[in-house]
């Protein structure tokens, strides 16, 4: 009767130290579920929209379509998850492999850097990190702000991405 | 413990779920690529192609030792004297001979490359590239199942000049005391005359060379080799057994930024005009790039 009474807490207490530790990993687990879905759509997002800008006539073009194609991308991948925000769409002219290429033609080679940005919202984020003030899982604020980035060489002549040579008809 | 199996089952849950939506992201990115790729091979092999026969429409440009000597228009004078062979008259058609098999062969060659880079070549690259744009562990190619492109799409839309050609003869008269003279005889008395029906002249722009753009669309059914095993434990997340069909579209052009390289029909009335045609453009040459695939998607 003695030893009953003795083992009577053991079971709930045992469930309680597992519920302790299993609880936050699973929720863990869900999180970075999440986080690793919004880079597989931002990835995506930003492929899209660099996809888009190599193939325009000028910057200002590249930099709105970019955007376009980006938010698009990004809005149809996440549909229904409301724990994604996207955010801008940098389109920034760069040099491949840091290097001042030319074509045989003596025009520069350049490609355009696209980095998708988003905001990804964390659960319990105060249990995650309590410090507020660092950058990501700051206690008091539960979104982290990240990117996706995309590098594409962009189409050399834009004269000719509707035509074949300067007299010839559109395609 | 049930609560211990709930919770396991609701994580797997989770990690089937982005297993599945993993593939499908990267399936469609890895087919945008292979898409994009395939596009700018098939303008890759137009544009060699284009410059490659450019060259050789250039020497059948030439008048005089080829076909550009084209007065009539219609009537191509090919005028390479013979040496003298001796004797009081000496009349011949050798070089004539040599000159036609050399202007056949250049015709021919130029066939055959029409044929590989306007043609089934092309194609299996396109298809080849797509294909391997990736590979499964086992080392066979897991990329697109194949690729569509309009009917024709391939062709290089060149059109074969036709006219009659006139291998011109010799007669070299040496009278003693006079010295040798050169008299140059036309086909029907010495030399050879290739008719209009047989006579192939240089290449030139068909209606629609100014369409060197092709689009490609990459395709990968749901039933691909690749996608067995997906989606991963469909029934439990309710999408069945039922993948995803996956398509991406890219289009890429030749384009030369000095000119078309080949004549049209009416440039070939003048003579000389596929040696000129090739000077104009040969500068930028034919080269390759992506394009918009329409202009309303601009992508």
């Amino acid at each position: 009767m003695n030893k009953i009474k003795k083992e009577s807490g053991q079971a709930v207490l045992e469930t309680f130290v597992v519920l302790i530790v299993l609880i936050p990993a699973i929720f863990a687990v869900i999180q970075l579920s999440i986080i690793a879905f919004g880079a597989i759509a931002a990835y995506d997002a930003a492929q899209s929209a660099n996809r888009s800008a190599i193939i325009q006539s000028n910057d200002n073009f590249a930099k709105q379509n970019a955007a376009l194609s980006g938010i698009y991308v990004m809005s149809t991948q996440i549909s229904g998850a409301n724990n994604i925000i996207p955010g801008t769409v940098d389109t920034c002219t760069v040099i491949p492999a840091g290097k001042q290429m030319t074509d045989h033609e003596g025009n520069s080679i350049y490609a355009y850097d696209v980095t998708q940005n988003y905001l990804q919202k964390i659960m319990f984020s105060s249990l995650v990190n309590p410090l507020p003030g660092s950058q990501y899982f700051s206690g008091g604020i539960n979104v982290m702000s990240c990117s996706a980035n995309s590098r594409m060489v962009r189409s050399p002549d834009p004269t000719y991405r509707t035509k074949a040579y300067s007299n010839a008809n559109p395609w | 413990m049930p609560l211990f199996v709930m919770c396991i089952f609701v994580l797997c849950l989770f990690w089937f779920a982005l297993i599945n939506l993993g593939k499908l992201v990267k399936d469609r990115m890895m087919m945008q690529n292979a898409a994009d790729n395939a596009a700018v091979s098939v303008a890759v092999m137009r544009a060699r192609g284009l410059n490659a026969m450019g060259a050789i429409n250039a020497y059948l440009g030439l008048p005089g030792v080829a076909l550009g000597g084209n007065v009539p228009a219609d009537i191509s004078h090919v005028i390479i004297p013979c040496s003298n062979h001796g004797g009081l008259v000496s009349i011949c058609n050798c070089q004539a001979k040599k000159a036609e098999t050399m202007i056949r062969g250049l015709v021919r060659l130029q066939e055959h490359m029409n044929m590989t880079y306007g043609g089934g070549t092309t194609q299996l690259v396109a298809e080849k590239v797509a294909r391997n744009q990736e590979f499964d562990f086992q080392g066979n190619p897991s990329g697109a199942d194949g690729i569509l492109v309009d009917p024709g799409a391939f062709s290089l839309h060149l059109n074969r000049n036709m006219g009659e050609i006139w291998y011109w003869g010799t007669m070299w008269l040496n009278i003693p005391f006079c010295g040798p003279e050169l008299f140059l005889l036309p086909p029907q008395v010495k030399g050879i005359l290739v008719n209009k029906k047989d006579g192939k002249r240089w290449l030139e722009q068909r209606s629609d060379f100014h369409k060197q753009r092709i689009k490609i669309i990459a395709y990968k059914n749901a039933g691909s080799d690749s996608n067995k095993g997906y989606p991963f434990a469909g029934k439990l997340l309710g999408l069945g057994n039922k993948w995803f069909d996956t398509r991406a579209i890219a289009a890429a052009a030749a384009y030369n930024t000095k000119g078309a390289m080949f004549p049209t029909s009416g440039d070939g009335n003048y003579p000389a005009a596929a040696l000129i045609k090739y000077f104009e453009a040969c500068t930028g040459g034919w080269e390759a790039h992506l394009v918009p695939s329409t202009p309303e998607t601009r992508h």
